[in-house]
C-alpha cells in the first residue's frame, strides 16, 4: 500500500546547508551570486521566443499580422 | 543481532536514482522537491571511490530516516563491452529493506515509477506494495514526493508550484555549475553539492519572500 511520512523537523537554515555541504568560501559566494543577485529571471539568449519573434522590427511584424503589409514572395519575384 | 548503524538523520532521504543524462530534468527534480519539504537528500555519488564502496552505501543508507527507489529505469544498459540489466537501483533498494527490517532504527523506503504495474512485474517480490507513479514527468516527481512526505504543519506545507520555480532555477544554473566543477558530468560530487546549495538558496528565497 502506499504510504506517507509526516515530516516534524524545519527547513534547514542556508549555515546548516553549508556546514551539512561543507561548501568552501569561494563556492558559498558562488551560489549566493547565482541565486540571490542573478535571481530568478531567465537570461535573455534563452528567453522563450514568441511566434514572431525574429530579426524583422515589431512594427513590420504588427503590421503583417493586420494585414497592412502582405508578405513578400521572394521566390516568384526571382523568377519573374 | 543488529549491528548499530551509523549516525541516523531524520532528514536524511537516500536518493536511489540512475545517474545519466536522460534523467537529468527528474535528477533536479528529486533534489528540488526534497529540499522544498525540508529534507536533506543523500546520494552514492557522494561518496568518493576507492575501497568498500559497498560497506560505504549501506552505511549510508542506513544513516537515513527514508529511502526513495526509481526503478523507472531499470532496463537493458548498452554500453560496450556487455548488454546488461541496470541491477544498481533494484539492488540498493533490497539493501534499504534489509535496513528497515533489521535495524534498531526506524526506515521507510519508497518506490517510484514510471508505469503502473511495471514495478511488481520486473520486481515480483514487491507485490502489495505501491509504487509511486510519477509518468516521467517533473510535475509527477514533485506530486509523489508531496503524497510520501506531508509536513505537520500547515503553514510549512510545499506546494508543486513552489518546488517548479526551485526546479528552474535549478535547472537554469546547471550548466553554470557544471563548468565551474568542470566536471565531466552532473553526476557528481562536487556538482551535487553546489545544485543542493542552489535549490536550498532558491527555496528558502521564496519563503521569505
Amino acid at each position: 500500500m502506499a504510504h506517507s511520512v509526516i515530516i516534524t523537523t524545519p527547513m534547514p537554515t542556508w549555515d546548516e546547508t553549508v556546514e551539512r555541504l561543507g561548501l568552501s568560501k569561494a563556492d558559498q559566494e558562488f551560489v549566493i551570486r547565482l541565486v540571490d543577485e542573478k535571481g530568478s529571471r531567465r537570461p535573455a539568449a534563452s528567453a522563450p521566443k514568441t511566434r514572431f519573434a525574429s530579426s524583422r522590427p515589431a512594427k513590420t511584424v504588427a503590421k503583417r499580422a493586420s494585414g497592412q503589409v502582405r508578405k513578400t514572395n521572394n521566390r516568384a519575384r526571382a523568377t519573374a | 543481532m543488529p549491528v548499530q548503524p551509523p549516525e541516523h538523520s531524520n532528514k536524511a532521504v537516500f536518493l536511489n536514482i540512475p545517474y545519466d543524462d536522460r534523467f537529468r530534468r527528474l535528477y533536479f527534480a528529486y533534489i528540488s522537491g526534497l529540499i522544498h519539504l525540508g529534507l536533506d537528500p543523500r546520494a552514492t555519488i557522494e561518496i568518493p571511490g576507492g575501497q568498500n564502496r559497498l560497506d560505504k552505501i549501506l552505511d549510508l543508507i542506513r544513516s537515513c530516516r527514508d529511502s526513495l527507489h526509481d526503478l523507472s529505469r531499470v532496463e537493458l544498459d548498452r554500453n560496450p563491452p556487455f548488454t546488461t540489466p541496470r541491477f544498481n537501483m533494484p539492488f540498493e533498494l533490497g539493501l534499504a529493506v534489509a535496513s528497515a527490517k533489521l535495524d534498531s532504527t526506524p526506515h521507510d523506503w519508497f518506490v517510484f515509477e514510471t508505469k503502473h504495474r511495471r514495478a511488481s512485474k520486473s520486481l515480483s517480490d514487491l507485490s502489495g506494495t505501491d509504487a509511486n507513479i510519477h509518468r516521467g514527468t517533473v510535475e509527477g516527481v514533485m506530486r509523489e514526493l508531496c503524497n510520501a512526505f506531508v509536513r505537520q504543519s500547515q503553514s510549512e506545507r510545499a506546494s508543486v508550484a513552489e518546488m517548479l520555480k526551485t526546479y528552474r532555477a535549478v535547472s537554469r544554473h546547471a550548466g553554470e555549475i557544471q563548468r565551474r566543477t568542470r566536471a565531466r558530468s552532473l553526476f557528481e560530487a562536487s556538482v551535487f553539492r553546489l545544485i543542493y546549495s542552489v535549490a536550498q538558496r532558491a527555496a528558502a528565497s521564496q519563503k521569505t519572500s
